[in-house]
């Protein structure tokens, strides 16, 4: 086709859109995450200990962490999806965050006295229900995201998805916070790193295919 | 790209009226130029797909040189996907040059007859058309076109003979 048909056919086609709306978007995420939690918490899927828990350091370093982590991962992500709209600062905050809440976490590991072996620590059959359960949570922000990934038009897929795999991992796993009982730094570390791990592997592997230009 | 946001579709048509000249010597730097003119083709679809991503407050060029360039890095991968061979030129095919060689020789000895007996030997002899056949087409009668047909014949094969005796 000759380009000027192309661009009689592209006028014939115009209708209005809307303009891109970042903060609306990374509000609807939010607001969505805080939907499926009143959910979780409405149906009594929160842990019996809640109050007492959030007493402990240990509790809110948990929230604190992952809704942090899941905050700046989706500012990268949805910033990715617009053109020419990178994020630098977000992209640069993010592997300082990360040492952040190792050493957080490392402080108040420290700080507990414990005597139970460091395999024992790690509880392996409730730690892999730990990772389904983080998984499960995750689903809700994942689709939030992917969809708007697949509306937007990221120029770099590779980065687009890895936020919005570890934005999506960090929601769940702030939602999953308030269900788990367990408060052993170490258990958290290994498992909620692990579960996240994963979120981004598929989020890499799935989102830039799902992406249409 | 503000207004045509907006759906006005003569300051749509003007963009990309401008728009194409630029694209097309972007993509002419870059590419080998038969991928030119898709390329092209392929970004204009691809502004009109994503336009609702573009953030009037923002300059539209690096917003367009971001989208082109991803074009652009699609175009390269697509090349490299489906890289296309070189055809060799040394075919086989069969080889013509008898073929080619006789009827070269055979039209020089014809020549050399008188035309009614050439025409009634390349209807009859070489066309395989019948003596009724080729008494109707040129006009002479059965007898005669046998006896032009015999007359011819053994010229040529006197010539032939003749030709080689030189030899």
């Amino acid at each position: 086709m000759h380009a000027d048909k192309l661009v009689d056919r592209l006028v014939s086609d115009l209708t209005p859109v809307s303009r891109p709306r970042m903060w609306r978007d990374i509000g609807l995420l939010i607001l969505l995450v805080a939907i499926e939690l009143g959910l979780y918490v409405g149906f009594g899927r929160v842990r019996a200990d809640l109050e007492l828990a959030m007493a402990q350091p240990v509790w809110w370093w948990k929230i604190g962490s992952t809704s942090a982590l899941a905050m700046l991962a989706t500012i990268i992500a949805v910033r990715s999806f617009v053109p020419a709209q990178d994020a630098p600062l977000a992209r640069k905050s993010l592997a300082p965050l990360i040492i952040l809440v190792i050493i957080a976490g490392w402080g108040i590991n420290a700080l507990t006295v414990t005597t139970v072996p460091m395999l024992d620590r790690l509880h392996w059959q409730t730690g892999l229900q730990c990772i389904v359960g983080v998984l499960g949570r995750s689903i809700v922000p994942m689709l939030a995201i992917g969809v708007m990934m697949r509306r937007g038009a990221s120029t770099n897929p590779a980065l687009s998805a890895n936020a919005a795999g570890l934005a999506a991992a960090g929601w769940g796993s702030a939602i999953f916070a308030f269900h788990c009982p367990h408060d052993d730094v170490l258990y958290v570390s290994v498992w909620y790193a692990t579960a996240m791990l994963l979120l981004v592997g598929t989020a890499r592997l799935v989102l830039p295919r799902l992406t249409r230009w | 790209m503000g207004l045509a946001q907006a759906g006005d579709g003569a300051a749509y048509r003007r963009l990309l009226g401008e728009i194409q000249p630029w694209l097309l010597r972007y993509y002419a730097r870059r590419l080998p130029p038969s991928f030119v003119d898709d390329a092209v083709q392929d970004a204009l679809v691809s502004i009109h797909a994503k336009r609702h991503t573009y953030d009037p407050a923002r300059p539209f060029g690096p917003w367009l040189s971001a989208v082109a360039r991803h074009k652009w890095i699609d175009r390269l991968r697509a090349i490299g996907r489906n890289k296309s061979e070189p055809l060799n030129e040394d075919i086989a095919v069969p080889d013509h040059e008898t073929a080619v060689a006789s009827a070269f020789v055979l039209n020089r000895l014809l020549a050399g007859l008188k035309p009614a007996q050439a025409e009634v030997i390349r209807l009859v002899k070489l066309q395989g058309l019948s003596i009724e056949e080729a008494s109707s087409a040129t006009g002479q009668s059965a007898s005669l076109v046998k006896v032009n047909i015999h007359r011819g014949l053994s010229r040529l094969s006197r010539d032939l003979q003749e030709g080689s005796d030189a030899r």
